[in-house]
């Protein structure tokens, strides 16, 4: 038989991989800035700009460390694993620029909307509605690009690496359309199209399936590439690659609830979520045993080669988050762990530990591979093994102390049963530990920048291969599979049906969880008492998302003595039906917010939030002096308001006509109340009267409810 | 092959299953919280549990008698061998120790609780299953060598603790030895990566039925069968227990204060007063008492009153609060007998700023009408006026 020869382009493996270590650089060093923004205020520079207030920075930390460097970590591996496990070039060379450079506009564009304000609020979901078409339009370039390439291929099976990338593909394609279902408001501002505990449904169910499917299932096909590429071992076992590939991207989409526990989350749903999480251990830890395994007979390599104990550490790390990941589902540990820095600690052991070094291995395989030379300097590598390994263990360390004993403060009581500790004292207490935090953050990125230096010197020894000869035999047309074959191996052959498959695979946990939430209506039941937030009131909101307040305060008490007896009566369903997009947080860095209105004065807010701590003594929040000068955006009211009506919010008809003079009114009520009660002069058209209007009305209606509708 | 795997399955998912029937239980006597309901499942699985640990005396009984036996012929054909006496007198003492143990929490089930006892049986069954292993495993050496010996063998090292764990996770995984591994080969090659299809591994298997159940189990008592308390059942238990505790606790103090009752207090307790001041009140009345010109709140420090200066009125404001004009109402954050020490001190800083606070609002209160806010029925209507405005 004749063989066709053909060649590998690497030059977009070598993009992907140089955007790759870019990008996270840049996002490490947000991070690491961020966290020292949370020990110093003062970092916020918000007496001179309101862009890098920490609202604003950390949305940009977490979507460039997940889309930008993990993303291009995922594309470096497909565009350099693929055709060489299908022995045959990438697809289309149009469509692969395409990917790249639309990949990197996206995260462009991200970088600066974020930065300047423009936010959907929606955790690693908040770019506006023309990005999220920009990345669908990329996702699907992407998708035929690497379908071009399986269905033009040259080896009849496909390896478990490419299940691993079909998968996510499909998954996230799903999650990225579903919740960014929005109405647009106008050019770079929407609505979620869902409210209050829908809403939450919806994003959690994706924010949690994009840990799922953009950290680790694309992250597990580079394992199952390099890790045997370089220890230079057979995969361990085929079968447990089929039992935890099918198990775990089956059960992993069930799991989201498990951010909402102890929430106003129907309770069912809750339980879906910790019982799928607890069956979600052995699924991700096949995956685990799979790359540990294969290191069986290879262990003396581990001790030399430097790429070996990047992974190592990586797939031990995912071993551990992902054991921890389903005990934090457990109620009573998410008691503890919810809105706390143990979440913060967890996600860091997954993110710099199994995303980051698993990230390094690979760059310092590749980059000596594509430039045809030897690694400059292997003690370097092991240099920065053990930096980085380092800043782990001191980035985790202090947030996990600092969760315990923020718990058992806020949950203290004296005995004549009045809380302990006020939420400041605990903010005090966990500050040192922030600080520790941003150190270990530092160590892990001058890791990186050894790691740049290494890798920079290992290209100039060597000369850019843009192109490697290959050749293979062309599939025969005919093809009878062997009589012993397993039946999985239909599967490997047929990737458009491994495709579909895996979308129901992964469509059933979603539909079970999401259609009844949205159908059925004993799930959220109605509160009569709870209206639609006025024009003033709802511009005031459309402030608080774009500060990225929400990174700090949640808007969710949950059922617990401690948390009513400090913010008030635990938070109900139907509080929130009228909140497109819902703002219950994920953190609490500061105090919960869910019944803030009319807990303090108009004054308290003023003078807070120009200088937070003049008023709380020991705040470490940003000061936010630019709302005192912004003039509300009065243009925008009547688009906002039939956009909420559109979806179903109840204002009247045409009361976009009359929406503005409602504004005028009520923020001249507020404007005169601080003046005559407190000697106060501002304008009645500033940003600041929206903002103390919504504060004001947050969790208020439920307690103009008529006493005889309770029980 | 597959019978020892199948085995291995089995006693792990038991293994899983025996602490999860007690935590079910623990659940279940959480759920029932206010009112508990003795259920007859309750007495099943302490009773079962004692007749396991009841069964398990005969293997001991027997593997000690072996050990015995085995432990005489070794020292027989071994003369030099260590004093066999202490050994089996040692066996004896774990023997007759287990038991009293036994017996003793035999006769304590009325003592403890029902998931404390059938944690401590499981402790029991656990030191037994521990002492049948100790047992068997040092009877079989001592016959293990003593054949060795009687066939003039080379006496074989028995393997160290390393070398033991060594093959324990061998064997739980299921791990054929390196050089064998090309049997397995799958003759997949992509990109030269080979695989090889080794069966998973028992344990994992095991985990993963294991926590397949767990999940039925979680489901099934929280939306089936009622058993476990959802979050607002758990809510009220707790907000119930923690009403008594704080109201068994002032039953024996005298923190029975409201505003009608309260007296102007003196020294330690104004101090006391000054604490809770600095770390609650500072945020709109400033340090020294007399707020801001702007401030949030007014001048504690002057003669003028909004809402009343005797101590009755300051207590009245702290505990409900004046929340239309930013004053919160304190008491559920503040116990009676502090609100009494805050309205103390408030009443001793008095003039003690002489500029630089808000300027005076409301009315001004003098002293002497001081004369009749001590007496509680002239306070009352103080407040009701100061409502009305």
């Amino acid at each position: 038989m004749s063989l066709d020869k053909f060649t590998y382009d690497n030059r977009y493996p070598k993009f992907f991989a140089m955007a790759t270590i870019f990008w996270g650089a840049v996002g490490m060093l947000l991070g690491v800035i961020a966290a020292f923004q949370l020990a110093f205020p003062v970092l916020n520079f918000s007496d001179y700009f309101p862009h890098i207030a920490f609202g604003r920075l950390r949305p940009v930390h977490t979507n460039a460390v997940i889309f930008a460097f993990v993303g291009n970590g995922i594309f470096t591996a497909v565009y350099y694993a693929l055709p060489r496990l299908l022995k045959t070039p990438m697809y289309s060379k149009a469509l692969s620029r395409i990917h790249f450079w639309g990949w990197q506009l996206i995260i462009v564009l991200a970088a600066v909307t974020l930065l300047f304000g423009f936010t959907t609020g929606k955790e690693y979901a908040e770019l506006e509605w023309p990005i999220d078409i920009l990345i669908t339009l990329i996702w699907v370039v992407f998708g035929i690009n690497m379908f071009g390439t399986i269905l033009t291929r040259r080896e009849r099976h496909l390896y478990v690496a490419i299940w691993f990338f079909i998968g996510s593909w499909v998954t996230v394609a799903m999650l990225h359309i579903v919740n960014s279902f929005e109405y647009p408001v106008s050019f770079m501002k929407s609505y979620s199209w869902y409210a209050g505990v829908q809403d939450a449904l919806v994003q959690w169910w994706y924010g949690h399936n994009a840990v799922a499917f953009f950290l680790t299932t694309p992250y597990l096909g580079l394992m199952y590439y390099f890790l045997p590429k370089v220890a230079e071992r057979p995969i361990y076992s085929y079968r447990l690659s089929i039992v935890h590939f099918w198990s775990l991207i089956f059960l992993y989409i069930w799991a989201g609830p498990h951010h909402l526990l102890y929430t106003a989350l129907p309770d069912w749903a809750q339980s879906l979520g910790t019982a799928f999480s607890i069956m979600l251990i052995l699924p991700s830890w096949g995956g685990m045993l799979n790359g540990l395994f294969t290191l069986r007979g290879a262990w003396d390599k581990v001790r030399e080669n430097p790429v070996l104990k990047f992974f190592v550490v990586a797939v031990t790390c995912y071993g551990m988050a992902t054991f921890e990941g389903p005990l934090l589902s457990l109620k009573n540990v998410n008691a503890i762990s919810h809105y706390s820095d143990w979440t913060v600690a967890h996600v860091h052991i997954g993110a710099l530990g199994w995303n980051g070094f698993l990230t390094f291995g690979m760059l310092y395989y590749l980059i000596p591979k594509l430039w045809n030379t030897k690694l400059y300097s292997t003690k370097l590598a092991s240099t920065h093994f053990w930096i980085g390994t380092l800043g782990i263990i001191l980035y985790a360390l202090p947030m996990y102390w600092s969760a315990f004993r923020a718990y058992f403060m806020m949950k203290a009581f004296t005995p004549e049963g009045m809380l302990q500790y006020e939420f400041i004292d605990v903010v005090k207490t966990t500050l040192p530990f922030y600080i520790m935090r941003a150190v270990g953050g530092t160590i892990f990125l001058v890791g990186v920048f050894v790691m740049i230096y290494n890798l920079i010197k290992t290209a100039k020894a060597g000369s850019f291969v843009a192109s490697e000869d290959a050749e293979a035999a062309p599939l025969a047309k005919e093809y009878v599979a062997p009589a012993n074959s397993i039946w999985h191996s239909f599967l490997e052959r047929k990737p458009l049906l491994l495709l579909v498959l895996s979308l129901v695979v992964v469509g059933i946990g979603g539909m079970v969880e999401l259609i009844p939430t949205f159908l059925v209506k004993e799930n959220i039941p109605a509160i009569s008492s709870v209206k639609p937030y006025t024009p003033l009131e709802l511009q005031g909101r459309d402030i608080y998302i774009r500060e990225g307040c929400y990174n700090c305060h949640s808007q969710m008490i949950r059922p617990f003595r401690y948390e009513v007896a400090r913010y008030g009566e635990y938070s109900k369903a139907g509080e929130f039906v009228y909140d497109h997009p819902f703002q219950w947080g994920s953190k609490r860095t500061g105090p919960d917010l869910a019944r803030i209105g009319g807990k303090y004065g108009n004054a308290w807010h003023f003078n807070h939030m120009m200088e937070p701590s003049a008023v709380v003594q020991g705040s470490i929040m940003p000061t936010y002096p630019s709302l005192y000068d912004n003039i509300i955006d009065k243009g925008s009211t009547n688009s906002k308001i039939h956009a909420m009506r559109k979806m179903g919010v109840p204002y009247p008809v045409n009361y976009e006509a009359i929406a503005n003079a409602d504004l005028d009114k009520q923020a001249s009520a507020i404007a005169t109340g601080l003046k005559t009660d407190n000697k106060i002069d501002v304008k009645s058209d500033k940003e600041i009267i929206a903002l103390i209007a919504y504060l004001q009305r947050i969790g208020k209606d439920i307690k103009l409810e008529p006493k005889t509708a309770i029980q | 092959m597959t019978q020892h795997k199948i085995k291995f399955i089995f006693l792990t998912c038991l293994t899983f299953l025996v602490p999860m029937m007690a935590w079910a239980q623990e659940v279940k006597d959480a759920a029932s919280g206010v009112a508990p309901i003795k259920s007859s499942f309750n007495l099943d699985i302490n009773t079962a549990l004692i007749i396991v640990a009841a069964l398990l005396l005969f293997p001991i009984f027997a593997a000690a008698k072996t050990f015995i036996i085995g432990a005489d012929n070794y020292s027989k054909t071994k003369k030099s061998g260590p004093s066999n006496n202490t050994k089996s007198g040692l066996v004896l003492i774990m023997l007759f120790s287990s038991q009293l143990l036994f017996a003793q929490t035999k006769a304590a089930p009325e003592l403890i609780s029902g998931t404390s006892f059938t944690y401590l049986i499981l402790i029991v069954i656990a030191i037994e299953i521990a002492l049948i292993m100790f047992l068997s495993s040092s009877t079989s050496g001592f016959i293990h060598s003593i054949t060795h010996e009687s066939i003039g063998a080379e006496y074989v090292e028995a393997p160290s603790l390393i070398q033991r764990f060594k093959n324990l996770w061998n064997k739980s995984n299921n791990f054929i030895p390196i050089e064998e591994e090309s049997k397995l080969d799958t003759g997949h090659s992509y990109d030269g990566i080979r695989e090889l299809d080794n069966i998973t591994p028992p344990w994992f298997t095991a985990a993963f039925l294991g926590t397949i159940l767990f999940g039925i189990v979680y489901l099934y008592t929280r939306h089936v069968s009622h058993t476990a308390p959802l979050q607002i059942q758990e809510y009220e238990t707790a907000m119930a227990q923690a009403e008594e505790e704080k109201n068994a606790f002032l039953a024996t103090q005298s923190n029975n204060i409201d505003e009608n009752t309260v007296r102007l207090l003196t020294g330690p307790d104004v101090e006391a007063g000054k604490a809770i001041f600095l770390q609650k009140c500072v945020a709109c009345h400033s340090e020294n008492g007399a707020s801001k010109p702007g401030g949030v709140g007014p001048n504690l420090t002057d003669d003028h009153w909004i809402h009343g200066g005797s101590v009755q009125n300051i207590f009245a404001s702290i505990k409900n609060g004046w929340p239309e004009k930013g004053m919160i109402s304190w008491k559920d954050q503040i116990a009676p007998k502090q609100m009494a020490q805050i309205a103390s001190f408030i009443k001793s800083i008095k003039g003690t700023v002489a500029a630089g606070g808000k300027e005076p609002q409301g009315e001004v209160y003098t002293e002497s009408a001081a004369a009749t806010t001590t007496d509680t029925a002239a306070a009352k209507p103080a407040v009701a006026d100061t409502l009305k405005k």
